[in-house]
């Protein structure tokens, strides 16, 4: 290769770069995820969703939420409670309440619980956590309903969808 | 819908969103050399990707390999700068070391480290058990990847066009080496920005 050749590269690589210095920081690639698993207590009569959702994602959508409040069981839960909902088969929301939230690495888990004699089964469920935050939130629900596994997906905008 | 659609969806939504500007700029760099009728080669390349970071993603998350994440978010785009490189290095790929099948050897390689890329996020959010969620988001991430790959190459048969059609007489490259210098230098330049912002050191 030539010195000229090589010239050329760099004068094209150099001017490209300026082209490209003044946009916004190029972040990684995130994955704007959360992953909710949903369980029922027959004996109890009450179904619980225990939310996995990214500590500093979830730091920052609390904190815009509260004027800079830190992420605590009441701050996570007046969060979640707002954005994450069970409605019954007459379309009415289902009362939620706090069932704890703690810390790992990277995730906050925050459960929230209601009450159901019947199970999961009469339900529907929203996810709309996190949503308020970013375009391309994805968020999974899981649970086993009625004896088989079921799995939904949701992004911003959706509605409530039945869990059987 | 099942487990495995469930997040097959999530893995194609992961790789075929704007946001993923890291991975749609790598397959952009990997096919930037390629003209529809070498398809055959793009598609070993792409398979050796492919393996490369199922091999991570699987190890990463099931917990057997531990990857430090700044390290893995600075590998990307360096391996994005070094295939762009390469690109522009190249000119006569018949005169390249082994006839410049060498190729779908670094893709497989650079793919272990965009397969540690996607894990070091899902190994936090995944809990056992992790069989179905890995395979769907795996698949859903290929097809993704089979999406965004046949949208390039659309768009870089259009670029040929234009070049072919506006190249001045002076510019004595092939209409293919101006694109492949071209599309290059612009990801290069992307991918090097990219790898400063996110140095760890």
């Amino acid at each position: 290769m030539t010195g000229v050749r090589i010239a050329r590269y760099a004068i094209m690589i150099a001017a490209t770069l300026a082209l490209f210095s003044p946009t916004r920081p190029l972040a990684a690639h995130p994955l704007h995820t959360t992953i909710t698993e949903l369980t029922e207590d027959r004996a109890r009569g009450t179904v619980r969703a225990v939310i996995r959702v990214f500590a500093d994602d979830f730091g920052t959508v609390v904190a815009r939420r509260t004027r800079g409040a830190p992420i605590s069981e009441a701050t996570a839960f007046a969060y979640v409670s707002s954005t994450f909902s069970f409605t019954d088969r007459a379309g009415r929301i289902v009362p939620v309440q706090s069932c704890g939230m703690r810390r790992t690495a990277d995730l906050v888990w925050v459960c929230v619980e209601a009450r159901s004699p019947a199970g999961l089964a009469p339900l529907s469920v929203r996810n709309a956590v996190m949503c308020d935050l970013f375009d391309d939130q994805v968020n999974v629900v899981q649970g086993t309903v009625s004896g088989a596994r079921r799995s939904l997906l949701f992004t911003r905008g959706d509605r409530a969808k039945p869990l059987a | 819908m099942s487990e495995f659609l469930t997040f097959a969806q999530l893995g194609f939504r992961h790789i075929a969103d704007i946001n993923a500007m890291d991975h749609i700029l790598f397959l952009v760099v990997l096919a930037a050399i390629y003209r529809l009728r070498d398809a055959k080669n793009a598609l070993w390349v792409v398979t050796a990707f492919t393996v490369g970071h199922s091999i991570t993603l699987a190890l990463a998350v099931t917990g057997l390999l531990h990857l430090p994440t700044a390290l893995i978010e600075f590998l990307i785009p360096v391996t994005i700068v070094i295939t762009g490189i390469e690109n522009m290095i190249v000119s006569d790929r018949t005169r390249a070391p082994w006839g410049g099948r060498y190729r779908p050897v670094f893709a497989g390689v650079f793919g272990l480290v965009h397969g540690a890329g996607f894990a070091n996020y899902l190994k936090a959010l995944f809990v056992e058990p992790i069989a179905v969620p890995l395979f769907g988001f795996n698949v859903g991430i290929e097809v993704g990847q089979v999406v965004v790959l046949a949208t390039v190459a659309l768009a870089l048969a259009g670029l040929d066009r234009v070049i072919g059609s506006w190249r001045p007489t002076s510019v004595r490259w092939p209409a293919l080496r101006v694109r492949v210098v071209g599309v290059s230098a612009v990801v290069v330049a992307v991918g090097t920005v990219w790898a400063a912002q996110r140095s760890p050191w």
